[in-house]
């Protein structure tokens, strides 16, 4: 690939659309904690620790319209609403405070400024935005170099927040039993220190392992499990921040689903009422499109994915590529492009979950009941 | 001219974002490194010392008054606190900022 080619190849803006709503709510949310922290440092019971002496400090009588500019801009951003002129105001928002104090230089608030920044940059407006309903029309589409970034941006956060923690104090385990809900009485066992060591191989995985393919999926589910485990286990005062964080760093994990639209064809029994409802569940959560849906009743679209009308009744089919999964397997493997669970479906590969899972498919399969004749489910 | 706008863009973001922890962590800055509780926070003892001899830690100062508080724990305390003691009443006639677990110190004269 040219590098002429390398800044001109488009992908499908729904990721980074998607990316961009959950990065808008989650600076809305990060806004409540954000309050507190400004009132407490406006209020004098912090030391101030300028960056710069020349920088303007906010006024305390300003800090209500402040936020309200800020929550308005997250609130914008994250329905799409103008996504460049709001992704720019919340970038501002978010900037000021970081050029204002130490006391406001947290890893997690920087990190979504600087996602905030990229996703403004890259047009993430483009798709799954009411910038998309109201006003632009065109392919949705951006340069492919655009999603790069906030991909490449939290493989470096990954890797410099593992390389930081190969130190004695935090191998040691210090500060697992300083900063988690660990009861008291694991602090003296091997557990602190087991988690350190397994943190800093997580992360240093994680840092390349989502770009590898072979890799991805298990990466999304240990990454899943990382922020999980942090938002969970971190102690109260860190769980908005932790929260908000696990987002920010797992939305761009989104960016790495790159199947086109209407890749993959999914042959669902038609006849079938719960079959119905399971394709609707799909279908409304298919945010990025990947898939498109097809009942058994098209001969058409069977001849084309070389399936037997009787095979298309048993089970739910997924066919792309010259591949067909069918059931369980079908169904885990959309779930795998679903933007509400790529994150944990590929948990569903772990034995025993797959056997377990075929089972209950086919238990399920055998009870149903076939009522319904209509066509294929409405588009959503 | 769009691809070499392009290209300075993503090389320069790119080199901005490898270059910055990398020189934070040479300097040992605690600022936009990617440090997530990646230490303890203990790197430094703090202490006033009075005119009558007393010393009073940090800890003690921050009780005594309730203010003294930082919000990060990777805020450089030896940079921002020596000012901020000897702005306190009772005035302090020094600060010592201790490295934790070695005997280096440093000694500020508050003015």
């Amino acid at each position: 690939m040219s590098l002429d080619d390398f800044f001109h190849a488009e992908t499908s803006a729904r990721p980074i659309g998607v990316a961009r709503a959950a990065i808008g709510i989650a600076a809305l949310i990060r806004a409540a904690l954000q309050y507190e922290i400004l009132r407490a440092l406006l209020s004098g019971d912090v030391i101030r620790a300028k960056q710069f002496n020349w920088f303007p400090d906010l006024r305390f009588d300003l800090l209500w319209p402040f936020m309200a500019i800020w929550m308005l801009a997250s609130v914008s951003f994250a329905l799409g609403f103008r996504s460049r002129v709001s992704g720019s105001v919340l970038f501002l928002c978010l900037a000021y405070q970081l050029a204002w104090d130490e006391n406001l230089q947290a890893n997690n608030f920087y990190l979504m400024t600087l996602i905030v920044f990229l996703l403004t940059v890259a047009d993430s407006g483009c798709s799954f935005s009411l910038d998309r309903r109201l006003f632009r029309r065109g392919p949705q589409v951006v340069v492919r170099w655009s999603t790069l970034l906030p991909r490449l941006q939290i493989s470096i956060v990954y890797f410099y927040s593992a390389l930081l923690k190969l130190n004695p104090s935090f191998l040691a385990g210090r500060s697992i039993t300083k900063s988690t809900r660990m009861p008291e009485l694991l602090h003296h066992t091997w557990l602190p220190s087991g988690v350190a060591a397994a943190t800093v191989g997580v992360e240093f995985f994680l840092a390349v392992a989502l770009w590898l393919p072979a890799l991805r999926r298990g990466a999304f589910a240990l990454g899943f499990l990382l922020h999980l485990g942090i938002f969970l286990g971190m102690d109260g005062q860190h769980t908005v921040a932790m929260f908000t964080f696990g987002v920010t760093m797992c939305a761009p994990y989104l960016l790495f689903l790159e199947d086109s639209p209407a890749s993959r064809l999914v042959i669902w029994d038609d006849s079938c009422a719960l079959c119905r409802r399971w394709v609707a569940f799909f279908q409304g959560f298919d945010w990025l499109k990947i898939h498109s849906y097809e009942g058994s009743s098209n001969s058409n679209v069977l001849r084309e994915a070389k399936i037997s009308p009787q095979d298309a009744d048993v089970e739910l089919k997924l066919w792309w590529e010259g591949r067909t999964l069918g059931g369980f397997d079908a169904v885990r493997e959309i779930l795998c492009l679903l933007p509400i669970s790529f994150l944990w479906a590929p948990l569903l590969a772990v034995p025993p979950v797959p056997a377990i899972g075929r089972r209950l498919y086919q238990l399920v399969a055998e009870r149903r009941k076939c009522t319904v004749r209509t066509a294929a489910p409405r588009e959503l | 001219m769009r691809l070499p706008l392009s290209a300075a863009f993503f090389t320069l973001y790119v080199a901005v974002q490898i270059s910055v922890p990398a020189v934070q962590i040479l300097r040992e800055q605690n600022s936009f490194r990617w440090g997530m509780f990646a230490d303890s926070g203990e790197r430094q003892e703090i202490f006033a010392e009075y005119a009558d001899g007393s010393h009073e830690s940090l800890a003690q100062i921050r009780a005594r008054t309730g203010h003294g508080k930082v919000l990060r724990s990777q805020v450089s305390l030896g940079q921002r606190m020596p000012a901020y003691l000897c702005s306190q009443a009772p005035k302090p006639v020094s600060i010592v900022v201790r490295q934790a677990g070695t005997n280096a110190e440093e000694r500020y004269r508050c003015p």
